[in-house]
């Protein structure tokens, strides 16, 4: 592992600990924050392609 | 969030459940950064008919449909989430279930397996998904080594752990 990907894991493992040291209310608010989002995008329902014979016409 | 934890307490002080414990990723999120989740997954003692051994799920199910909430498969939906309800199917989770500690979430007391014992399901269940969580409560140093090797060591998961070792920890 090069030194550049050393740095990134330990902010990420760093990082991650500063989120597990929030307040569990905070903590769970952020959660629903995140699933609400995930049904966000699962609730967008993409629009139709356009057919391309007819958009020639 | 803790809406539904109050009416799981309620549900308890009714008798509905005997003593539970929120587990699973929701339970994680006690411990470790929020991880996102479709379901909460509620570890529960059944209370039993008189002279009757058989364990019921039917007595939960009517208890929040009479509440007005609505079953969607093995869930039911509480505040908009997925709650399952989970009887212990293993002594490692019946013991997660007895020695869950109490949590207060915004003034509201509820209940949580422990980081060793969460941590310890995650290896026993051995999904990938469970794997990288484990990974999760050993880079956040929640896990007090004393403590989650000895619950390793009674439920015959020490070789497991090893094996966890080998591949994902040590480089």
């Amino acid at each position: 592992m090069t030194d550049l990907m050393k740095q990134l894991t330990a902010r990420k493992v760093e990082r991650r600990r500063q989120l597990a040291a929030l307040p569990v209310g905070e903590k769970l608010r952020m959660l629903e924050e995140m699933v609400a989002a995930t049904k966000m995008i699962s609730a967008t329902i993409p629009s139709k392609p356009i057919n391309p014979v007819r958009a020639r016409r | 969030m803790e809406k539904i934890f109050a009416i799981i307490n309620q549900m308890e002080a009714d008798g509905v459940i005997g003593r539970y414990a929120i587990g699973g990723a929701v339970g994680a999120v006690f411990w470790l950064e929020p991880i996102t989740t479709k379901d909460v997954d509620v570890f529960v003692a059944l209370p039993t008919a008189p002279g009757s051994t058989l364990l019921t799920l039917e007595p939960i199910y009517e208890y929040l449909l009479a509440h007005g909430f609505a079953p969607e498969g093995q869930f039911i939906v509480i505040e908009g989430w997925a709650v399952e309800f989970v009887p212990p199917g293993t002594p490692l989770v019946e013991e997660a279930l007895v020695q869950a500690v109490e949590r207060d979430v915004n003034g509201v007391a509820t209940r949580v397996c422990t980081a060793e014992h969460l941590a310890a399901i995650c290896l026993q269940v051995g999904r990938p998904k469970d794997h990288d969580r484990v990974i999760r409560f050993v880079e956040a140093g929640v896990l007090d080594a004393e403590l989650f090797e000895g619950i390793l060591q009674r439920h015959d998961l020490m070789d497991r752990w090893r094996k966890f070792q080998d591949t994902y920890l040590d480089s």
